[in-house]
């Protein structure tokens, strides 16, 4: 230890330093305050013997002075005085940390020495824990803020702005252990799943990072709520640990918005409410939560509910419920439902209602648990436009200006017999043109006139087959007969890609091998027949169609807007 | 991936569910779907398209197909759930004349 004396006597000074060398501590000596401080800064101290009566600055203003100096260390300041009244011993406790009266002996000296040391050594581990755990807080803060950002990230496509739905979510920490997911379905409807994992904060927040990007995944697929539920099922079964698992509501609206079909597992019953807002159906959970059981157990089976266009759509997780108020009071199912009677399912109103009633402030009070609540209206399902781009779209429309270009194939027979490329050729022209959302149609252009040039051209197949019982078997096994036999035969496919002012155009000419045909009378065709209907098709769905080389080569032109 | 057709049966209604592509690949099971796995007369046919993301004339004809070998009148076949781009091509085609599209 290094021990600093201040004393203006040098025999004082000289006894001191020897009893403090005896025990083998370093001592440093000076004569007054001035001293102390320089000698403080040059050398540092873990220990002050402080003399109280020396002239100019006294030991107590020398002590402040030092004080002031050492800042945070814990440096703890011992006076020595002859001084016995109390007043004075008092004024030592409260510039200093100890006394000691003059005279002392020995013992008592070196007694003092050791009892501070002591307090050193507990005062430097304390400090030496504060620091580390500042360290670990400031990093788990930072490691808390890393993950904020992925969550927010992953959940943020979540929230497709579809007009027919209001929520309120509310996490009790800053991540949310329930998870609201909503896909806009191919079909023109609407996928909303609500799920409460066991527990909150981050271990509940996990589960929901997988359970996203599998919904979003599968609700492409427009698979029915009941495989949805198993596919979800599944896949939380093998990430969560067995004492966890997510209680789920899983919804499908059609686009018209009369019809829900329901899986239900572990959660609060769902609501129906009629045109005055009151609760016209309680459908409760049929099913365990997912994450339990299973594959070979899950039970995939739903409900199938028609919907009027004036009905209202409740779900909602048990934080609702169960939020309490200072008297220990819950909300509870009753004043849950008449208060969203009495806002009409105005979200934001049961929201302020709830805060009423248990006095919540944000950054004030302390949320129990995650709340969250979703109020669906039946009837036509729509989304706020051009704010529902998938993410291919964003990324293409973000990292490509649009350029013209031409791709060109000719098929034999052999690569013909290997099946339709059509696929795989819009596949390319949606890479290429970012024209995601029209594929479905691009893909039925090229299919007709891909067949038409096969069927017709290729293979000389006549549309007269058809007709009579049976005449669709006929045709495609005479189809199939005449794809394996033939050697000789060839289709050309050309795509090009146009810019125009208000977006671009498709042109697609697609020339056949065989011997033509007259055009005239197909693009003109009756409709009440069982064929000749994909040319009229294409006719109907382009820009425009025309046929040369007499009929063996059809050009379509597709024409798109940008907005 | 491949097209699967199912169906029930209650009484004179037939339910057909289509998922994959509704084109000329399912052809025999379509046709087995309204012939050998009935029993008795159909009066009501119901086409579920919700997990079927293309159809082509030659689906269209097998829809034809359908109307004319069981003899319905037009509104005894409903097609629903269909995608909006299925939908736009049923009604190009105006086969709205011969079947109720949802």
């Amino acid at each position: 230890m290094r021990i600093l004396i201040v004393d203006d006597l040098e025999a004082n000074r000289i006894l001191l330093s020897h009893l403090v060398e005896f025990h083998g501590h370093v001592a440093i000596t000076c004569g007054d305050a001035e001293q102390a401080l320089q000698a403080y800064n040059t050398h540092g101290a873990d220990l002050i013997f402080m003399d109280v009566v020396m002239p100019g600055v006294d030991g107590y203003v020398a002590a402040q002075q030092l004080k002031e100096v050492i800042g945070d260390y814990f440096v703890p300041i011992i006076f020595i005085t002859a001084l016995q009244d109390e007043d004075a011993l008092v004024r030592c406790l409260e510039f200093g940390d100890d006394y000691l009266v003059r005279p002392f002996n020995q013992v008592m000296f070196n007694a003092k020495i050791a009892a501070h040391i002591r307090t050193i050594d507990l005062h430097r581990k304390t400090q030496k824990q504060h620091e580390e755990l500042t360290y670990l807080h400031t990093r788990l803060i930072q490691e808390q803020e890393m993950a904020q950002h992925v969550f927010d990230h992953a959940t943020q496509v979540n929230h497709q702005n579809c007009e027919n739905i209001q929520t309120y979510i509310s996490s009790a920490s800053q991540f949310n252990g329930d998870v609201l997911l909503i896909g806009k379905s191919p079909a023109g409807g609407v996928y909303v799943m609500l799920g409460d994992f066991t527990g909150h904060g981050l271990p509940a927040a996990l589960g929901s990072l997988p359970l996203s990007q599998l919904f979003h995944s599968l609700v492409l697929k427009q698979l029915s709520v009941g495989d949805l539920a198993r596919e979800l099922n599944s896949t939380l079964a093998d990430f969560l640990p067995d004492y966890m698992f997510c209680a789920a509501v899983i919804a499908e609206f059609n686009a018209s918005g009369n019809k829900m079909r329901l899986w239900s597992g572990g959660l609060h019953d769902s609501l129906i409410l009629d045109d005055q807002y009151e609760v016209q159906q309680r459908i409760s959970s049929l099913h365990m939560p997912l994450g339990i059981l299973d594959d070979e157990d899950f039970n995939t089976e739903c409900g199938e509910y028609d919907l009027k266009a004036n009905n209202k759509i409740i779900f909602y997780t048990d934080g609702i419920l169960e939020a309490s108020n200072d008297r220990g009071e819950l909300f509870g199912r009753q004043r849950f439902e008449s208060a969203l009677q009495r806002s009409k399912c105005d979200i934001e109103k049961v929201r302020k209602g709830l805060h009423r009633f248990t006095g919540y402030q944000a950054g004030v009070s302390i949320q129990d648990d995650d709340i969250s609540l979703v109020c669906i209206d039946a009837g036509v399902v729509t989304f706020k436009k051009g704010e529902h781009k998938t993410s291919e779209q964003e990324a293409y429309e973000s990292s490509r200006a649009p350029i013209p270009w031409a791709i060109s194939l000719d098929l034999t027979m052999a690569e013909l017999r290997l099946g339709s490329p059509v696929s795989q050729l819009v596949d390319m022209v949606g890479e290429a043109t970012g024209l995601y959302s029209h594929k479905p149609i691009l893909v039925l252009l090229l299919v007709e006139i891909f067949n038409n040039a096969l069927d017709h051209g290729v293979l000389g197949l006549k549309s007269s087959l058809k007709d009579g019982p049976g005449g669709m078997m006929d045709y495609y096994s005479e189809r199939e007969k005449r794809l394996d036999s033939y050697t000789e035969g060839q289709v050309g496919i050309k795509i090009c890609h146009q810019l125009l002012s208000t977006g671009g155009q498709l042109k697609f000419t697609v020339s056949d091998s065989g011997e033509g045909f007259n055009y005239e009378q197909i693009v003109g065709g009756t409709n009440d027949e069982s064929h000749g209907r994909g040319l009229f098709l294409v006719n109907q769905l382009s820009e425009s169609m025309s046929f040369s080389d007499g009929g063996r080569c059809i050009e379509v032109i597709y024409v798109y807007t940008t907005d | 991936m491949s097209s699967v057709v199912s169906s029930t049966q209650q009484g004179s209604r037939l339910d057909i569910a289509i998922s994959g592509r509704f084109d000329f690949s399912i052809l025999q099971d379509f046709r087995n779907a309204y012939t050998l796995d009935v029993e008795g007369p159909i009066e009501k046919i119901v086409i579920d398209l919700t997990r079927s993301e293309h159809m082509d004339s030659s689906g269209m004809g097998l829809l034809l197909t359908l109307k004319k070998e069981l003899k319905l009148d037009s509104g005894c076949i409903e097609i629903q759930n269909c995608r909006p781009h299925i939908r736009d091509a049923l009604l190009a085609a105006r086969l709205d004349h011969f079947f109720k599209v949802d």
